[in-house]
Order: structure tokens, then sequence, then C-alpha cells
């Protein structure tokens, strides 16, 4: 398992994912939120987008796996979390998870990582920023 | 007792980034601020004070180092010093 020391500024890791119908659905049930953007196609359409538009909060969620599994992976937990939405997200997209270490603090066993959720067409739909501590 | 090298700027710019993590108003924090006497700092608190002190000022805390910095002075000490060392 990776030290905080064996880090350095600037290295990444991504993964991609796709948003299903049946996690779209998972995470209907889970958050509560049954709001027509999000369930009704023909309600999306006449807002102004191409179809039902995903959930961010679930797409947030994969930020989860990018600290557990990836980046730091190991124990490591969030301390802090921003986000930007700057395009919506649609079911059956396929995404890149990505982050990148920015800043590395070794008397607080803190990174800084930047987000990014980039769709297929290459749009960054996401961006944001998490500081992440090593428990370990 | 604030540090000598530390002018009315660079307190400002250690008040300003205690502000942005604590979420309280920088006319609040004074050199009498602790992490004893202020509810906001809390141990999450504390480590965000040091990321984001080392990011403003583009320098790197020691572990030992870390330990002292209970009070708001103490951060300001330091800046001051790392300050006047690369100068």
């Amino acid at each position: 398992m990776k030290r905080i020391e064996d880090f350095s500024v600037g290295e990444s890791e991504k993964f991609v994912v796709k948003i299903t119908p049946e996690t779209h659905e998972q995470f209907k049930n889970l958050s509560g939120d049954e709001s027509p953007v999000h369930t009704d196609e023909e309600f999306a359409k006449k807002s102004g987008f191409e179809n039902k538009i995903a959930y961010a909060f679930n797409v947030l969620s994969y930020f989860s796996r990018l600290y557990g599994e990836y980046l730091p992976g190991g124990s490591s937990v969030c301390i802090r979390q921003n986000a930007k939405f700057h395009k919506p997200i649609y079911i059956r997209d396929i995404l890149t998870i990505k982050g990148t270490v920015t800043h590395i603090s070794v008397a607080a066993k803190v990174l800084t990582i930047k987000n990014e959720v980039l769709n297929q067409k290459g749009d960054i739909c996401i961006s944001g920023e998490g500081v992440v501590r090593f428990v370990v | 007792m604030i540090n000598k090298l530390a002018d009315d700027k660079l307190i400002n710019r250690i008040k300003e980034v205690f502000s942005r993590v604590l979420a309280i108003d920088a006319k609040e924090i004074n050199e009498e601020t602790s992490q004893e006497n202020s509810s906001e700092w809390d141990s999450m608190n504390h480590l965000l004070i040091i990321t984001e002190i080392e990011k403003e000022f583009d320098m790197n805390i020691t572990i030992e180092k870390s330990i002292e910095l209970n009070t708001f002075s103490k951060f300001v000490d330091l800046v001051a010093e790392k300050k006047n060392e690369t100068n």
C-alpha cells in the first residue's frame, strides 16, 4: 500500500462507468428523488434536455470509488468535497471519472485531488475538488 | 503576541484562509483565536487549515511543526518566518 510520501503532484487515475437504466432506477429508489426531469422523458424534452437526465449525485458517488480504490486507494477519508455541474449527463452515457493530485500535505496526511467527469464526447460534465486524508 | 516579521497584509491573508476553512468572518479571527476557544476549529478543519496555508504560501509544514500549531498566532509566526527565510 502506498504511503503519502509515495504520491506526486500531477499523478492521476481514471476509470470508466456507464450510467445504466438499472443504476438510474436504483439511485431513484435510494435517494427518493422522483422529479420528472429524471423520470419523465416527455417532461425532460419539453424542459430543453435531450432526454431524462441522470442523477448528478449518483455520478458524484463514483468519487467514493475513486478515493477508496484508485487515488489514494486503501484507507482514506474525504474531508471536503466540492463540485460544479457543467453539462447534463444522460442515461447510457459512458463516463470517465478522473482524479489528479494537485497538492500533498505530508503534515496533515492529506491529498488535494482535482476531479473531472467526462462523457463519451470528451465534454467535462462535472468538475470538482476533493480533500482526502490518509488513515493509515 | 504576533510575530514582528508579519505585516498586516500577511496577517490578513492568513485570516482569509482561516475564514474560508472555518466559515466565519475574518473580523472574528484575532491573535487570541485558538483550537481550544474556537468551536469551528475542529480536528478536520485543523487538517484543512494546514493544507490551505501550505497552498496559499507555497510551503510545506513538517509533521513536528504541525503538532504545535494550535493557535492563529503560531500560524502567523510560522508563515512569517518561512517567508523571511526565502527573502
